[in-house]
């Protein structure tokens, strides 16, 4: 009972103390400190070794760019590896194809080819999952005959089904997707 | 005087009817005045009528604690009718005449109190007086417990029992039991209210006698409050409550807490909900330790904890809601003075679909096409990301004084501190570190003076401030949404009503508000030459880092709004209402600054420091109809907006992800129309029938398309049973919900890949969903009322009684999966 008549100015004591508190922590006059995309794929580079050969070709695209033109020889195969950078900040960039394989059972590489005799395959050197689901970070291009056309790359987050065999069939959220032309010659 | 007040009404007569008919019909002004002059000479013959047999009866009540008056003397101006109150506070005169009589109340304890009281009918006339022998300052008037906030304003009110009745849900459902008010829904957890077709900054959420500030201009985030702590939940349609805001030109919704007993008691509530949908739990409870002297405590709590809903035939997965609330205040509360602290805290988590996280357009288009959402797993009470985070503190201050007899002086401090979180699915980057994470700091002050001038007048008049600083925070990795910011606001505003009779008031408002905003943003240089912000806002560059450009923009606005309105009796059972309401709005945070990406809608979205205010000029007109066994409200409003701010996407942008749709903020100027339709009957004691419905209808002027998100027509019906002896009660609600066959066109077209090559597709965002109907039910069982404090209330009910698969055109979420399907509750309320 007495707890509730100590004094007429308790309210006005109340009010001061919160008015302090608020006032002296709401002090933060700095300027916003920039943030740079921690998260985005920058780059994606595609490197491909003829069989038989040892020079190595390689198509990068970067964000933001006309996106290249891979051009490949016919009735040949190729070795290709894929790779995702961060390279938003050009002092330090990340290899985000390392986070990839880390996290295998999250991610997926899907190609789809259009309007050229292409058959990309899981190389023997590709990356799986823990359920042995090839990645297709290493993959081997089969060409036949000359033509143009294009491949959809996709870098896949969380699909929900890996084995399917078009995108649809795949799910999950799409992280990368660049449409590079294809010319087989 | 006389003369002049029915020049006035049948001037308004005329000018309503043609109104409401260019309204409800045509929009073209029709003229009907020949109906007017009907009407409004049935309504002087009404009142010029000699004829002597009517009654005029009442109850008399304390004010403070609604106990009744006994002993309280009541005299007519007509040959000396007296009459006294009993122990019940009723009183009853009989045998009067028609027209204009005085009624006068006297009580040994009480100011005598008098008011013209204009006579059609058997009349009710409910006075609350104030009554404390030693501290009786001033008498107060009012014939509804809730005091009017504006009295020519048509008001709809929830009270407890319906508060009650959705303790477990969100306030925007609880508030769409009114006609007019419907909700925006981010999934199934976000769920804000929308009054005629408006969200978000242009309608206002006051409780604690300040607006609630927390982030919730944009789309994607609900109202941090937790209606639970509250009796009554007031909504105005229309910028009328000045004191609180003049920029809500969609409407205002003032939440109040009970009155504390004025006696030595401790007293409370608790609530338990459970629900077989999402397998709910949710524990309320509220204690309040009242004193004779008027001290009181109270401690009000809330629990809540959801897991995956469920639509019909499928699991909504990751759609899981917890909520933890607490609040308290200490005050005192006297006649002449009065004080009060509060210190409130809220937080919640709410899970969003995990299937409306999605990648890029052609992620869209495969959801869109999706009969099922794309990733359904088994229940779970779990969170995993996208989700949402937040948190609001409130801390404040009230104090009155009382002077002389009809004078109150208000101070009130408030203290608002809101944190926002949102988690989305990253990559890299743990799933704990938030894509969004907003500080908003807000303190208000205010202060006003109310006062009556004779008993017909009453003026109110007040300074407002406020301090905001919204911080966000580097840490998430994700370019800022809304930057840093701080905002001044100096407002100041007047009101004055007048009621020289029970049959007609006039009210009048105006205020001004000054905003100073004041950012610092960064922007992508390509971003910002996109804009060709350079040309306007050069100046405001303080350098460059990186790619990015630190900027400084300063915006200075002055609001003004005013509004005015009129309300009277044409006859014995009909009145009417109309208003004006002039309102002016800045620009928020979200629409001049957005900056970034919305998973959920695959968008881009992009604010615009060019936009202008928004100045809104809005008309509503209303009727009742009131008789024996029914009750008619017809609301119609009519308003013009110059400059409306919305977002629409604008163009495709290519990025590593694939393809996203900019939406950008744009103004231009719309056209919003429509009406609130409630119409209850009562067929006897037991029976009751109530329909409510609404329409709105929103035109873009310039290009005449209809603008994105207005809520389609619906009209709800209630069948409601009520035992004789009040122990039981049975209610039978159906929901209808029309298609939206107005919505512009903001399809786009993708190439998406299809038996080996590319065909372009339409990804269709904007045809609305089919029409539905939903049943509902309710039985509740008053298990104890054998004493009136100690209620023991069972009730049990269904939504979505046929497990309807149904979505609705105002989910934002509506492309990835079905609204929720059959709900069971189990309610169990226990006062003491």
């Amino acid at each position: 009972m007495k707890i509730f008549n100590i004094s007429k100015n308790t309210p006005i004591a109340l009010f001061s103390l919160i008015l302090l508190l608020t006032f002296t922590q709401c002090s933060k006059d700095k300027e916003p400190v920039v943030v740079n995309e921690e998260e985005q794929i920058t780059t994606v580079i595609l490197s491909f070794q003829k069989q038989g050969e040892t020079t190595t070709n390689t198509v990068t695209w970067e964000d933001g760019q006309t996106i290249p033109t891979i051009s490949l020889d016919a009735n040949s195969v190729y070795s290709a590896e894929i790779s995702f950078l961060d390279n938003s900040d050009p002092s330090d960039p990340d290899n985000i194809t390392e986070e990839v394989i880390e996290e295998a059972d999250e991610h997926q590489v899907f190609y789809q080819i259009q309007g050229v005799s292409l058959s990309i395959s899981s190389a023997s050197n590709d990356t799986s999952d823990s359920n042995s689901t090839p990645l297709l970070l290493n993959t081997e291009w089969e060409t036949a005959a000359a033509g143009s056309g294009s491949v959809q790359v996709y870098l896949i987050h969380e699909p929900t089904n890996k084995g399917g065999n078009t995108r649809d069939a795949i799910g999950g959220e799409t992280d990368v997707q660049i449409n590079f032309p294809v010319t087989i010659q | 005087m006389k003369s002049k007040e029915f020049s006035l009404l049948f001037y308004l007569g005329k000018s309503f009817f043609s109104l409401s008919n260019g309204l409800k019909f045509t929009l073209k002004s029709v003229q009907n005045s020949q109906l007017a002059i009907l009407f409004f000479l049935m309504g002087v013959a009404s009142i010029f009528s000699q004829d002597c047999s009517y009654s005029l009866s009442g109850r008399l009540t304390d004010l403070h604690d609604d106990s009744p008056i006994v002993g309280a003397q009541i005299t007519i101006d007509q040959e000396g009718m007296i009459s006294q109150s009993d122990s019940q506070g009723n009183y009853t005169i009989q045998q009067l005449c028609l027209g204009s009589i005085t009624l006068k109340i006297s009580h040994p304890n009480c100011e005598p109190f008098e008011k013209t009281i204009i006579l059609r009918t058997n009349q009710t006339f409910d006075v609350s007086l104030e009554h404390h022998i030693n501290e009786l300052e001033e008498i107060v008037v009012s014939d509804k417990s809730i005091k009017a906030l504006n009295s020519s304003t048509p008001e709809m009110l929830l009270n407890e029992k319906i508060i009650e009745a959705y303790s477990g849900q969100s306030l925007g459902e609880a508030l769409e039991t009114i006609s007019g008010v419907s909700v925006l829904k981010t999934g199934s957890g976000v769920i804000k209210p929308m009054v005629h077709g408006m969200y978000g900054s242009r309608i206002a959420i006051v409780n604690n006698a300040f607006r609630l500030q927390d982030q919730e201009w944009g789309a994607d985030h609900a109202p941090n409050i937790d209606m639970n702590a509250y009796e009554n939940i007031q909504l105005i349609k229309g910028a009328a409550a000045l004191k609180y805001a003049g920029d809500t030109s969609g409407g205002m919704i003032v939440l109040s807490a009970s009155k504390p007993l004025l006696k030595d008691s401790l007293y409370g509530k608790t609530i338990l909900n459970a629900t077989t949908n999402g397998r709910g739990k949710v524990l309320i409870t509220d204690l309040t330790k009242s004193y004779q002297n008027g001290n009181y405590f109270n401690i009000q709590g809330t629990l809540k904890f959801f897991g995956d809903r469920r639509a019909p035939d499928y699991i909504l997965s990751n759609t899981g809601h917890r909520e933890q609330n607490i609040a308290f205040k200490w005050g005192k509360n006297k006649i002449v003075k009065g004080w009060e602290v509060g210190y409130s805290f809220y937080s919640n988590t709410i899970g969003i679909l995990r299937a409306a996280h999605i990648g890029n357009i052609e992620d869209l288009y495969r959801a869109i096409n999706s009969e099922v959402p794309l990733i359904i797993k088994p229940y779970t009470d779990n969170f995993a990301a996208p989700m949402q985070k937040s948190s609001h503190h409130n801390a404040y201050f009230n104090k009155y004084l009382r002077f002389g007899a009809s004078s109150k002086w208000n101070l009130n401090y408030n203290f608002q501190l809101n944190n926002r979180r949102e988690f989305d699915i990253r990559r890299g980057i743990p799933e704990t570190t938030p894509a969004i994470d907003l500080e908003l700091m807000t303190q208000n002050i205010a202060t006003d003076l109310e006062w009556q001038k004779g008993e017909n007048n009453t003026f109110n008049i007040g300074l407002v401030g406020q301090y905001q600083d919204n911080f966000a925070n580097p840490e998430t990795g994700v370019r800022r949404l809304i930057p840093d910011y701080t905002r001044y606001q100096l407002g100041a505003f007047y009101t004055w009503l007048y009621a020289p009779n029970n049959s007609f008031s006039f009210d009048f408002g105006a205020r001004v508000d000054f905003i100073h905003l004041d950012a610092k943003k960064y922007y992508k240089e390509d971003d910002w030459e996109e804009m060709q912000y350079d040309l306007d806002f050069g100046n405001t560059i303080i350098r460059e880092v990186g790619n990015q450009l630190l900027v400084n923009p300063v915006f200075d606005y002055l609001n003004k709004s005013i509004n005015s309105g009129v309300s009277f009796t044409i006859s014995e059972t009909f009145t009417a209402s109309i208003n004006y309401i002039f309102s002016e709005r800045a620009p928020n945070a979200s629409e001049l600054f957005s900056d970034g990406l919305h998973h959920s809608l695959a968008s881009i979205e992009i604010g615009d420091l060019r936009l202008g205010k928004e100045t809104s000029h809005k008309g509503l007109l209303s009727f009742t109809y009131k008789n024996n066994r029914s009750n008619a409200t017809l609301s119609s409003y009519y308003s013009r907006i110059n400059n409306y701010i919305f977002s629409e996407p604008t163009e495709i942008k290519q990025t590593i992800r694939g393809a996203f749709p900019v939406w950008k903020y744009r103004a231009s100027d719309a056209l919003f129309w429509g009406f609130d339709f409630d119409f209850s009957y009562k067929f006897n004691e037991s029976l009751s029938f109530k329909n409510s419905t609404a329409y709105v209808h929103a035109t873009e002027m310039d290009n005449k398309t209809p603008f994105i998100a207005i809520p389609p027509f619906n009209t709800t019906q209630h069948l409601t049973y009520k035992d004789r002896s009040h122990r039981w009660e049975l209610q039978i609600s159906a929901k209808s919900v029309a298609e939206q066959k107005r919505f512009p066109n903001l399809n786009f077209e993708t190439p998406i890949f299809e038996d080996g090559e590319y065909i372009n597709k339409i990804i269709d965002i904007s045809s609305p969903p089919k029409a539905y109907t939903l049943l509902d039910l309710t039985a509740t069982i008053y298990l104890n009322k054998k004493e009136k404090k100690q209620d023991l209330i069972l009730r049990v009910s269904s939504t979505n009684l046929l497990n309807v698969s149904y979505r609705d055109y105002l989910n934002r979420l509506r492309y990835y999966s079905d609204e929720l399907g059959r709900d069971l509750k189990l309610q169990l309320i226990f006062r003491y």
